[in-house]
């Protein structure tokens, strides 16, 4: 088990470096660059030079990569171009923010696609699987945008019963404006329901076939019973993994959700740092949810392996020994 | 009044029918034996006493009572299932929930008969006793226990439920022979006045459990107290007695197209063949047979260069050789050709048959080697010329494996190794296929290495060798095929 | 019955709507970029659509909308594909080495986000189409990858793949004769999958605001920079939306039907019962 973790934990630190390559390299041409966000648009070339200097952007890029990630690691990101504060700091006045957002949107769709998918998975091709079904298909199909936007058109601006706009003021946490979290975290359930359910189904489907299951029904077991102590321990483990796939995916979503509803989080600061061609910000933002990302796809890989009974010894004696 | 009333009960899935019109009756404590091929309907039978159909399955006609209740009803599925009667499935250690401690399991099947929570530990106890199991082992994860406890915990499940009906399917399937014993001791002694069904293809333990049998052919019922012994123990084997197998070494050096030494190994690392020793003379015919699960295709697959063993030497025309045919240079890898059990799976399903010998022929030209053109081969195996515009799905279970075979010939082997090439053929195609054998035996001089399970097919073998516990050997005497002679086993057979 | 119906009226308007993005600059309209009323006019004989936020006929804009992100979309599902067929099979046929490596890179990059790659990749070039396009493809390839490299890893332990290599076929011959033929279906259903996802990432591409920049129309951006007057005025929002929501579901049911199990191979009729 430890060594499940370890080598899950090497991969996903291999993972976390390859993408803040990729990262740092494609946006650090940005046409704006620092240098002549910081000298003006009527700078001279040899004043643009000089700063270019002065913030070391004339040595190799590979070299910039190593400095940039080691401060990166100490917790410095760098200075935003375009409003001059650090990084670090309109990152850690937003992060909480995001949390909330994606938290309470991973919890209801945990909840959700686990009860759609074990009442489709358990009755496989019925009626209440078929309806289940073309819901999910059209979920998927539909871009997240397309979602939170008819969202708003039917509720804010027809219905009027929430706000358009999830923008309070800064300092504030969100749990104090909870009517602005409705349609945010709707629209981030509405966007990721789709694929959970899909995969809760489907490995609700996988367990159902199985010998364990068959003998279940056979013995009598059925209903609530049937999927409450049979079908969802054995379909925890692929459950969880497609829960974390389906949550790192969300950190996508939010960035159209919060850029949406202007909703003061880290997806929202990251698609205005693109608009604005800031470097730094979207290096550091971006650093920062892919780092989420890796973490959240991580744990799910750790939870599904202690969940997995077979990873447990082979003999119970021994295992049972140290047991109160 | 019976226990188990069936009448005229039929299933049917979308292709065909699965049971038709069965008619059965138990009475109480009554042990009845069902017997039959497997594919033939006594698992869909079993199931259909609980009320229970695999997805896919739809009872189209009869009714099935269990003390009177409907158990395809949801009133009577309550009653009968888990209550009234009790499935032993064949896998007993897959069956049991993976999540969940083997205590569980028993206190859910306590609870169902009405057993009170404070009573649990204790009833417990005594189901584990009463099976000759160790208390502790409530505490033990299914996949912690053997598969012969894993079918004492089921049991013991079914008991505690205070069945009227047992019903066990393949009970003795996969355990030996003293598991075997203790379990049929077992049944024979705890289950006490409950009536069962064993559902079993082995005659003898149905014999020892149960006062009838009944037996059941493409799902229909025959009461026949005779059943067909060999429709339930496969294809019969001829028992008629051969002289020894003398050394194979007796080959000589230069006819000796293959040689193998001290192969071990096995599919993922798992030591299936411990110490074959092999030898194939130019133009020799040497059938290996062995029980199934005996390491015949791996064997065949390591001889082939598709799977490395993890010992062994290998000599081929009498030059060493590596173990992984891409090693081999391009002459020598032609050398060897694998011909596979399922021909479906042997040919490229969107490839004509005319275009799969192409390539064959070019890869032999790569050797060095001048190979035949297409029509000769077909007519080599007595395939029309129009074959070769064709795919392997518009050709017959026969044609394929002769185009498999022709495929084989076309790269110029030396040695043909035919892995059960005959397998899913009916008697007639068999013969013509073996016939066909001989004669490009005759005609190029190959080294056939046929493996089989069938002692017929070994009968027209020059040698015969079994693969028993990892090693070539004599083949026991009940298993020797008639055909073996004396001056074969010298190994010259191109006099 | 009504499925049936269903499905074909759906298959129809997503012709119809391929048709529109990519033919629809030539058609005779007032240009997508010159104001020519108040925002949000409503709907007119002279102006279906109305006019949109900065006063734009809506008609024009929808119309014109359509082209880059069906192009992008394609391109990029196109480009995926070929490398994704290429490193798959290659990978598929290898035994352990650096190309199994290969996979297992793959599969972790599968599942970091897709759009906050898009994102990232795009976001070095603003104002770029191309770029959304490389992002998007680089996006796609490995799903690609993984299908197309599952898909002849069963292959290659099938009989007649180990023949072929066992006597010494070259690797390519083995994919061209044995491998591609064996797995096109399963290659086009996964483009059709691949092209969904393009067209999504796409769309909201444009909702974000990257590709061509501002006065360019892109039925992503058009539905965010109308949303605001969507009580209004709906059509300059409904109207890219519908044709999103058209292509989206008619690919899904068509990719579907591609992968559906009922249909069997030709070829398994000689069964021997």
């Amino acid at each position: 088990m430890i060594r499940f973790g370890l080598t899950r934990g090497v991969t996903a630190a291999a993972m976390m470096l390859l993408l803040s390559a990729v990262l740092f390299f494609s946006t650090e041409a940005l046409p704006g660059d620092a240098a002549g966000v910081v000298a003006g648009a009527d700078a001279t070339e040899s004043e643009r030079a000089e700063i270019r200097k002065r913030l070391g952007l004339d040595e190799p890029a590979v070299a910039r990569y190593v400095t940039w990630l080691g401060d990166a690691l100490t917790g410095d990101l760098g200075r935003s171009s375009a409003a001059g504060r650090p990084v670090a700091e309109v990152l850690a006045s937003r992060f909480g923010n995001s949390v909330v957002l994606v938290g309470l949107a991973v919890a209801g769709i945990a909840v959700l696609a686990t009860t759609f998918g074990l009442v489709a998975g358990l009755r496989a091709g019925r009626l209440g699987d078929r309806l289940l079904s073309s819901m999910t298909v059209t979920l998927i199909a539909l871009p997240e945008f397309l979602l939170a936007t008819g969202l708003v058109v039917a509720l804010a601006h027809q219905g009027g019963m929430f706000p358009a706009v999830s923008i309070f003021p800064p300092g504030d946490s969100p749990w104090q404006h909870p009517d602005m979290l409705v349609l945010p975290v709707t629209g981030l359930v509405l966007g990721g329901l789709g694929v959970a359910t899909r995969l809760v189904r489907a490995a609700v489907v996988s367990v159902a076939e199985s010998p364990a299951i068959e003998q279940a029904r056979l013995d009598g077991e059925s209903g609530v019973r049937l999927a409450w102590s049979y079908v969802l321990p054995a379909a925890a483990a692929p459950g969880i993994q497609g829960l974390a796939v389906m949550a790192a995916g969300l950190l996508g979503g939010s960035l159209v959700v919060e850029t949406l509803f202007n909703y003061p989080g880290v997806g929202s600061e990251l698609a205005r740092a693109v608009t604005y061609r800031d470097a730094a910000m979207v290096q550091g933002l971006g650093l920062a949810l892919a780092g989420s990302a890796l973490l959240i796809l991580f744990v799910g890989d750790l939870l599904a392996g202690l969940l997995n009974v077979r990873s447990r010894p082979a003999s119970w004696r021994r295992a049972e020994r140290g047991a109160p | 009044m019976n226990l188990v009333e069936v009448a005229s009960l039929s299933l049917s899935s979308a292709e065909r029918r699965v049971l038709s019109d069965c008619s059965l009756t138990i009475r109480p404590g009554e042990r009845v034996g069902l017997v039959g091929r497997s594919g033939s309907g006594k698992t869909a039978l079993a199931h259909a006493l609980l009320g229970y159909t695999r997805q896919g399955l739809a009872r189209v006609g009869g009714t099935v009572r269990v003390a009177g209740h409907d158990p395809f009803s949801p009133a009577g599925a309550r009653r009968v299932r888990g209550r009234l009667a009790a499935y032993l499935p064949q896998d007993c250690a897959s069956a049991l929930p993976a999540e969940h401690r083997v205590g569980w399991v028993l206190d859910r099947a306590a609870r169902r008969s009405g057993v009170a929570r404070a009573q649990l530990a204790s009833f417990r106890g005594n189901a584990l006793e009463r099976m000759g199991l160790p208390a502790d082992l409530a505490r033990a994860f299914p996949h912690q226990i053997s598969g012969g406890q894993a079918q004492r915990v089921a049991l013991a499940s079914a008991l505690a439920a205070g069945a009227e009906l047992l019903v066990l399917d393949e009970p003795t399937s996969g355990l030996d022979p003293s598991t075997t014993e203790d379990l049929i001791h077992l049944l024979r002694t705890a289950v006490g006045h409950a009536a069962m069904l064993v559902v079993s293809h082995d005659m003898d333990v149905v014999d020892r459990l149960t006062h009838r049998r009944i037996a059941m052919t493409h799902g229909g019922l025959t009461d026949a107290d005779v059943p067909d012994r060999s429709a339930a123990e496969g294809p019969s084997v001829p028992r008629r007695p051969v002289e020894e197998v003398l050394d194979a070494r007796a080959v000589e050096e230069r006819t000796c197209v293959l040689r193998a030494e001290g192969v071990r190994g096995g599919p993922g690392g798992e030591h299936v063949l411990r110490d074959v020793n092999l030898t194939l003379g130019a133009g020799e015919c040497v059938a290996v047979v062995g029980a199934s699960g005996a390491g015949k295709t791996t064997l065949a697959r390591v001889l082939a260069g598709t799977l490395e063993p993890s010992g062994g030497r290998l000599w081929l025309n009498g030059t060493p050789q590596p173990w992984s045919v891409a090693r081999r240079s391009a002459a020598d890898r032609l050398s060897v050709a694998h011909v596979d059990q399922d021909s479906r799976a042997a040919l490229n399903p969107r490839e004509t048959v005319g275009k799969a010998l192409e390539r064959a022929c070019r890869a032999a030209a790569r050797g060095g080697l001048t190979p035949p053109p297409v029509a000769e081969l077909l007519s080599a195996v007595a395939l029309p010329r129009s074959a070769a515009g064709r795919r392997p799905g518009e050709l017959s279970g026969g044609e394929r494996q002769r185009a498999n075979l022709a495929r084989a010939v076309a790269a110029g082997p030396r040695v043909l190794l035919c892995d059960e090439v005959t397998a899913s053929l009916d008697g007639a195609t068999e013969r013509e296929v073996l016939d066909m054998l001989a004669t490009l035996r005759e005609e190029r001089g190959l080294a056939v290495l046929l493996i089989t399970h069938s002692g017929a097919v070994a009968a027209t073998a020059d040698r015969c060798l079994a693969l028993v516990d990892g090693a070539l050997g004599p083949p026991a005497t009940h298993l020797r095929p008639s055909g073996c002679r004396r001056g074969a086993d010298q190994g010259v057979s191109g006099d | 019955m009504t499925r049936a119906i269903l499905g074909r009226l759906l298959t129809a308007a997503l012709l119809l709507t391929m048709l529109v993005a990519l033919a629809g600059p030539w058609l005779p309209l007032p240009s997508p970029t010159e104001r020519v009323g108040v925002p949000f006019e409503p709907a007119s004989w002279s102006r279906p659509f109305g006019t949109d936020v900065l006063g734009r006929d809506a008609l024009a804009r929808t119309v014109h909308g359509g082209r880059t992100l069906v192009l992008q979309a394609l391109a990029a599902t196109a480009l995926g594909s070929i490398v994704g067929l290429v490193v798959g099979t290659c990978a598929g046929l290898a035994r352990g080495g650096p190309l199994k490596g290969v996979l297992r890179v793959v599969d972790g990059l599968a599942a970091v986000p897709p759009l906050l790659i898009t994102l990232l990749i795009a976001a070095g070039r603003p104002g770029s189409d191309f770029a959304v396009l490389v992002a998007v493809t680089l996006v796609s390839l490995p799903f690609s990858v993984r299908v197309i490299g599952a898909a002849t890893a069963r292959l290659a332990g099938l009989a007649y793949v180990r023949t072929a290599l066992a006597r010494g076929d070259g690797r390519f011959a083995v994919i061209r004769h044995d491998v591609l033929p064996n797995i096109a279906s399963e290659a086009w259903a996964e483009a059709g999958l691949r092209f969904i996802a393009a067209t999504q990432l796409c769309a909201t591409a444009g909702f974000l605001g990257l590709g061509a920049p501002a006065p360019a129309a892109n039925w992503g951006r058009l539905v965010r920079e109308n949303a605001v007057g969507a009580g209004a005025q709906p059509w300059p929002v409904l109207a890219p939306a519908l044709l999103l929501v058209v292509l989206a579901l008619g690919m899904t049911l068509t990719a579907d039907r591609l992968t559906s199990p009922v249909r069997r191979p030709r070829n398994e009729r000689n069964t021997a019962p």
